[in-house]
């Protein structure tokens, strides 16, 4: 439960690293987006080589991204299997009963496998370049023009830095109570659905009483230093979107009407 | 000692920030209910205490942060985001819902105030919270589908299977939970100053 609040970043100096994390965040939706752009095998080819040429840059060895499919796996296997075994076809190379393989399905399987590599590196390189922190920061600037609607942006932006703050302590407390239930002799996880949900409620109430406390505490702390709202506050963390920023953007809308030749092509 | 009332804006944040974070934390406690793919979700009971307790816009901005960094700190590890408009009504529409609950607080802390039980009232507003999470999950499963499996499946079966399962989980959690605990969240429920 330690690396938690540091999620998969790797700490590192590069050109992918110094990039303001909103351009990142925002980048990453982008791509993730104009993946599903490719229809072919030069538009996948293509794509494939941006994102290797952006873990070069990025300086980190290519086996922190291939770890990175591991937790998707089994869903990578799941969808690429169906789509091998399910893609209808007028000319199958083997049939049996329900399932239909062809060069229709093995296309499109490599397609779809494709998609997840492209899709999870990329997720990836912003996970081990970018701090929690940073992304959260990111998020909280990217909401600011729904101001205009009246959305609570201050507020939520408040209630997330401090959520994000206090992740590690309330770890090390769950930690610590979940230890001194099994040294009682719990079994998380274990025995029946009524019994698993009867080992949470040890965990559940200290956690409760502990977050109240916290929280009155910290408002109080707030309060007395004489915290009003959030208007004009000034920041800690300060983000720089500089030149290169504006570079990476421009590198993207090239790539973007690259794919789009390639896709017609 | 300062001191400060329970009711300011302030601690209504600090208390949604702590609340947030602790549904988070949760998330890391071992929850398979036995079945695969269908998990209880430990965080739902301290962020429907909360909507309970502060009301329904308080209720929404926890789950939306919730949601955020959910997406934050397992979403983009775990391959949770696949599709942008997958990610986008996985985490922050899905969690953010969860504040509906809210809808139920001022009937809620009235039938506390006035010596009853309240567990229908308390299980009825979380239904209607978590519904409206796993609706969405159940939205999101169907797009992720639909991007990913053959034409000739239905991308929808699959989804509704797993998110209803869970749904009907984790109702049972709550409804487990509401019955032992039914003093201990009455006391959370209602703010006392």
């Amino acid at each position: 439960m330690d690396k938690i609040i540091l999620g998969r970043y790797l700490p590192g100096d590069s050109l992918i690293y110094r990039l303001d994390p909103r351009g990142k965040f925002l980048l990453t939706f982008y791509f993730v987006g104009i993946v599903f752009l490719a229809n072919n095998i030069a538009s996948y080819a293509f794509l494939l080589a941006f994102v290797l040429f952006a873990v070069y840059l990025s300086k980190i060895n290519l086996g922190f991204f291939i770890k990175g499919l591991k937790p998707v796996f089994w869903l990578i296997l799941f969808t690429v299997a169906l789509q091998l075994l399910f893609t209808p076809s007028n000319h199958p190379i083997w049939h049996w009963g329900i399932f239909t393989l062809s060069n229709e399905g093995l296309v499109i399987a490599g397609y779809i496998f494709m998609r997840f590599i492209l899709i999870i590196f990329i997720s990836t390189l912003l996970t081990l370049t970018t701090t929690p922190i940073e992304i959260s920061d990111s998020i909280e600037s990217i909401l600011k023009p729904l101001k205009k609607v009246k959305f609570p942006v201050t507020q939520v932006a408040l209630m997330l830095s401090i959520a994000l703050r206090f992740v590690p302590l309330l770890v090390d407390e769950t930690t610590k109570i979940m230890d001194a239930q099994r040294a009682r002799g719990v079994d998380f996880g274990e025995g029946g659905l009524i019994k698993r949900i009867k080992s949470f409620v040890p965990i559940l109430i200290p956690l409760f009483v502990s977050s109240f406390s916290i929280a009155y505490d910290l408002a109080i702390a707030m309060e007395s230093r004489g915290y009003k709202d959030g208007e004009g506050r000034s920041k800690y963390r300060v983000l720089n979107w500089s030149k290169r920023d504006n570079l990476t953007i421009l590198f993207m809308a090239i790539v973007t009407v690259i794919l789009l030749f390639l896709r017609s092509y | 000692m300062t001191n400060i009332s329970k009711s300011s804006d302030l601690i209504v944040i600090t208390e949604g920030a702590l609340i947030t974070a602790l549904a988070l934390v949760l998330s890391f406690v071992p929850h398979s209910t036995g079945v695969s793919s269908i998990e209880f979700m430990y965080g739902l009971i301290p962020m429907a205490i909360f909507a309970l307790r502060r009301g329904l816009k308080a209720g929404l901005m926890a789950g939306l942060v919730w949601g955020i960094l959910d997406l934050v700190l397992r979403g983009f590890s775990n391959g949770g985001f696949l599709n942008p408009l997958q990610g986008f009504v996985e985490y922050p529409l899905a969690f953010g819902v969860v504040g509906l609950i809210g809808l139920g607080s001022s009937r809620v802390k009235q039938a506390i105030k006035n010596g009853k039980s309240a567990l229908g009232l308390i299980i009825f507003y979380s239904a209607i919270g978590f519904f409206a999470k796993y609706f969405f999950h159940f939205i999101a499963g169907g797009i992720y589908w639909g991007s990913y499996a053959p034409k000739t499946m239905n991308p929808w079966i699959y989804s509704l299977v797993i998110n209803g399962g869970s749904f009907i989980a984790n109702m049972i959690m709550m409804l487990v939970l509401a019955v032992i605990l039914n003093r201990v969240f009455k006391r959370l429920i209602v703010i006392r100053d």
